[in-house]
């Protein structure tokens, strides 16, 4: 059969998809079936510790950095008189209600590790500033030259931090991990002075949108700021090499290793499970293993581009890495499938099961070495983990076993490819030139 | 003579080829479309917006119009209608205040049986926030408006609990005794600009 792009395979099938969708959604618990308890599973999966995962990154957070982001946002938010009053009624009852709920964030402390409290810091200093600019704008204040001038001022500085990343480090893992961090946040920043809708004709009529704006690029500023302060910090605190030059090399031939692991399934990227030899292809927990194994290689490949066409080479590395993990794993998968081994009977046992299956294989992968690459490779099934935690706290009684079960398996896939390609990784980042 | 497709009905009511409807006779009632399928934007109609500061209700399809309340509640003047007939108009009954009339005149003004129609809309509205028409849209089941809400700028004098009335009448450049029936939608932000239109390569060409 010749291979179907997934777009086109759904136009074709159309209808087709729309009903067998329908069917999976139906209760499961027919005269054969045992009805399954969503409650119980999502009591299990809850009461289950998260994956033990070390901290490997290594930047750190420079003594005062949170302090400097606290003191900044509350000399924001003192422009904004609590009292505050304009003839709209609702936009000052609006505007008071948004001053009141920042000034309870700045007196709250942030939780997490180190860099996410600073990023929670990040995002409350933006805050600070959307009330703010939104009241000056509210208040007939709107300073639109300042916005321009401030928009050029923090493209410059981003670009300049950009510019000036040597990668140095202790040694090229290092350099990998630490500045894929950084990279991060600067390409963030970008994100942010990317366009947008233009700061309004009028901003008196749409002076929440001018807040939005300035919360934008100054949220910006203080991304770039911090994305400084972290690189800093780093290359004070170890005066190694730089590895721009290396980590170029290294990025562009693990982009080629992908290229070619990918290559081994071509037939299977951006495919449906209807491309499988096999009889249970059809059957949802099949179906949606195969499509979360499919996608993963997407998405990788997407990532790993994006980060070599702007030059991010750190991150670079590290998709071309968690791609071939995925490559792997989308290979692994379809044999599994093809050969009749993967279970797709859906039980509170096989979910549970499902779930354990997977805790347990990211932590094994998180002990390969060296470390902090095993975690910057792991990371796409550690947050799939996260976000399946996330989902059940919100929403405890809104779970689809048959969806469930497969995702959990597909991070067991995964994770088990993780310590190999780690391994490979790190060969290739250890090679000279 | 060749019937017009459908779609080419449609693309001309989209481009207010009137003229072109007079073969444009599909029916809707067996339409096995989808609600939805083949929908266009219309792009040549005229539209008459009033508000009225007391929440006062501005028209009703039957001879009672609500009766306005002396509290902060939501007035209950919530209306919309599609006139494509005189008799139609005349089942329509108008408040006696200014901003009435003129929706009023607008549809009297309107060419009902047999060249335009005319869709009214009545909604209450906080008195610190205003509606907006976004688009109006058409398809074989007949046509439909969307609107938005957005608060009013802030320097307008206004009460954030208080509900004031405000009304519509959009006139479209085609009969409307074909359809089946009429929509409205209203956004509760109009931060997003409108749905752009796919790009159709008939518009425009020579």
């Amino acid at each position: 059969m010749s291979r179907l792009s997934r777009r086109r395979f759904l136009t074709a099938i159309g209808v087709g998809t729309s009903a067998l969708a329908g069917c999976s959604a139906l209760p499961s618990n027919g005269d054969d079936e045992p009805e399954i308890d969503d409650d119980a599973i999502a009591r299990a999966i809850r009461e289950r510790e998260a994956p033990s995962v070390p901290a490997t990154n290594p930047l750190s957070v420079p003594s005062g950095a949170i302090e400097h982001h606290r003191t900044a946002a509350r000399a924001t938010l003192e422009r904004v008189p609590p009292e505050l009053s304009v003839p709209n009624g609702a936009i000052t009852e609006k505007l008071r209600e948004q001053r009141a709920r920042v000034a309870t964030e700045l007196d709250s402390s942030a939780e997490g590790a180190p860099r996410e409290r600073l990023a929670t810091w990040r995002d409350r200093r933006g805050d600070a500033v959307n009330v703010r600019r939104a009241y000056e704008a509210a208040s007939g204040d709107a300073d639109r030259g300042g916005y321009r001038d401030r928009y050029d001022e923090v493209r410059a500085e981003r670009a300049a931090v950009g510019a000036a990343l040597d990668y140095r480090a202790p040694d090229p893992v290092a350099a990998t991990v630490g500045f894929a961090t950084v990279e991060s946040l600067l390409d963030t920043a970008r994100e942010r002075l990317g366009p947008r809708s233009p700061f309004p004709d009028q901003p008196e009529t749409a002076v929440f949108a001018v807040g939005d704006s300035w919360e934008a690029i100054e949220t910006a500023g203080i991304e770039t700021a911090d994305a400084r302060r972290l690189r800093d910090a780093f290359v004070d605190a170890t005066d190694g090499t730089a590895w721009r030059s290396h980590l170029a090399a290294a990025s562009r031939r693990l982009d080629h290793s992908f290229r070619a692991t990918r290559d081994r399934v071509a037939e299977y990227v951006d495919a449906e499970a209807s491309v499988l030899d096999a009889d249970a292809a059809t059957e949802p927990p099949t179906r949606h293993l195969f499509r979360q194994a499919s996608d993963a290689v997407d998405w990788r490949t997407e990532h790993a581009n994006q980060a070599r066409d702007r030059h991010d080479h750190a991150t670079a590395v590290i998709e071309s890495g968690r791609g071939l993990v995925a490559a792997e794993a989308l290979d692994r998968v379809v044999t599994e499938i093809e050969s009749g081994d993967y279970r797709t009977a859906v039980t509170e046992e096989t979910v549970q099961s499902a779930h354990a299956s997977a805790v347990s294989a990211v932590e094994d992968a998180v002990g390969a070495t060296p470390r902090p690459l095993a975690v910057a490779l792991a990371t796409p099934a550690i947050e799939v983990l996260s976000g399946v935690r996330q989902r059940l706290d919100r929403s405890p009684s809104r779970i689809a076993p048959e969806r469930l079960q497969p995702r959990l398996d597909s991070v067991v896939r995964y994770a088990r490819v993780v310590p190999a390609a780690t391994a490979f990784v790190a060969d290739r980042l250890a090679v000279e030139g | 003579m060749v019937e017009p497709s459908r779609r080419e009905c449609l693309a001309a009511i989209a481009g207010g080829t009137v003229a072109a409807l007079a073969g444009c006779q599909w029916n809707a009632e067996t339409s096995d479309e989808q609600p939805g399928d083949g929908r266009e934007r219309v792009t040549e109609y005229e539209v008459a917006s009033v508000r009225n500061p007391d929440g006062k209700a501005l028209f009703t399809e039957g001879e009672t119009l609500p009766t306005p309340r002396e509290t902060d509640d939501r007035p209950p003047v919530y209306r919309h209608t599609y006139l494509t007939s005189g008799d139609d108009l005349d089942d329509v009954t108008f408040a006696e205040t200014s901003e009435a009339r003129t929706l009023a005149s607008f549809a009297e003004a309107t060419a009902l049986d047999g060249e335009e129609s005319v869709y009214l809309f009545t909604t209450a509205i906080r008195a610190c926030s205003e509606v907006r028409l976004q688009w109006v849209e058409v398809d074989a089941s007949g046509p439909s408006a969307q609107f938005c809400r957005a608060l009013r700028p802030a320097d307008m004098e206004c009460r954030a609990t208080a509900y004031e009335t405000t009304g519509f009448a959009i006139r479209f450049p085609f009969a409307g005794d074909r359809f089946s029936g009429h929509g409205a939608g209203t956004s509760s932000s109009c931060g997003r600009p409108p749905r752009p239109e796919p790009f159709d390569p008939t518009e425009g060409a020579p």
